[in-house]
């Protein structure tokens, strides 16, 4: 449908004004969050119906999305026992690599001494602990895990 | 169909997004988070895992609204339990600290319209992003600045050796763009409202 620009009425000054003064130092929505964006989009899109509470998603090599849900804590690495979520093949998890635990109304993140630590979003932002986001990526080992928090009306 | 692509909704919303989160406070990083969140609703309401949206009276424009603004307050609560606030105290006469008595509450504010308002604005200057990827960095500048009132147009002509004529050219060339770019972010934002949930 084309457009009609000249039928609009042009913004008042000071709502002008508002806007360039918003733009500064404003951030551009990067390529990497869209990249982050279409990799959820792609878990998604194969991971048939989940529970609404808070979880991780992943994909093992070759094979379809699984999910964990975190509970009150979760367990992720190479060896951690009956209670957390083993990923015996991952080289570069260590036993207990880290672990996901509600505090108040939100999901911490928290690294367990893990030997080659764990990054959120990207392989950069290395963290020891984290309060997640609905989306994140958890990147441990060669595992890149999303965040999903289906149930929050917070 | 808008509902069955985010990223459509991701090319035209997410500056207003970031913007109006800017503008209801929040700071670079949390706005970031909301645009975040807000993206990944949307695209868990496309594979069907978003029952909110799946049980919505209302048009898909007006779930999405929904969406936007309830990230950002969830965030400013979240920002504003941080911040600790001491009460201020006085001192009388005899010495004595006392504490204000708190004021009654005037008129409740029409919070909803001061957000919708303040969406509108964040819309606009998604728009003038939109300028600002079309136009070389010195053009922007100047037409930003004339926006702001930051400078003349002599000024601005003497400060980037151009004739008065040559900016005024830019500010004409400027707006005509972003004219053209509100109309289109209006319209989209307009066509969400005729998706029905």
């Amino acid at each position: 449908m084309p457009s009609k620009p000249s039928r609009d009425p042009f913004p008042l000054s000071r709502d002008l004004r508002d806007a360039s003064q918003t733009l500064t130092g404003l951030p551009t929505p990067g390529d990497l969050l869209a990249r982050r964006l279409e990799l959820v989009a792609d878990l998604l899109a194969g991971a048939g119906s989940l529970p609404k509470e808070p979880l991780l998603l992943w994909r093992p090599a070759g094979q379809a999305a699984r999910h964990a849900v975190i509970g009150q804590e979760l367990v992720v690495g190479r060896n951690t026992g009956q209670t957390g979520l083993t990923l015996a093949e991952d080289a570069g998890l260590s036993r207990r690599h880290f672990l996901v635990r509600h505090a108040a109304d939100s999901c911490v993140l928290e690294d367990l001494q893990s030997r080659n630590g764990i990054a959120i979003n990207r392989p950069e932002q290395r963290v020891q602990q984290h309060v997640l986001r609905d989306g994140d990526l958890i990147l441990a080992g060669s595992h890149v895990f999303i965040f999903l928090d289906h149930g929050r009306q917070r | 169909m808008w509902n069955n692509s985010w990223r459509r909704i991701y090319e035209h919303f997410s500056h207003a997004i970031l913007a109006y989160a800017r503008q209801r406070g929040l700071n670079d990083h949390s706005a970031e988070d909301v645009l975040q969140e807000v993206m990944t609703t949307v695209i868990r309401s496309q594979h069907g895992q978003e029952a909110a949206y799946d049980r919505g009276s209302g048009s898909f424009q007006a779930w999405l609204w929904g969406v936007i603004r309830n990230r950002v307050r969830s965030l400013r609560r979240k920002d504003q339990r941080e911040v600790v606030l001491s009460p201020i105290k006085t001192t009388d006469a005899d010495g004595e600290t006392r504490l204000p008595l708190p004021e009654l509450p005037q008129a409740a504010p029409d919070f909803a319209g001061r957000e919708k308002d303040q969406w509108q604005r964040a819309l606009l200057a998604a728009a003038l992003r939109k300028v600002q990827e079309r136009v070389t960095g010195e053009n922007f500048a100047i037409y930003t600045a004339l926006l702001e009132e930051k400078a003349t147009v002599e000024e601005l002509g003497r400060r980037h050796g151009k004739e008065p004529n040559a900016i005024y050219a830019v500010k004409h060339r400027c707006e005509k763009i972003l004219v053209s770019e509100a109309h289109a972010i209006r319209q989209a934002w307009e066509g969400l409202s005729q998706i029905e949930s």
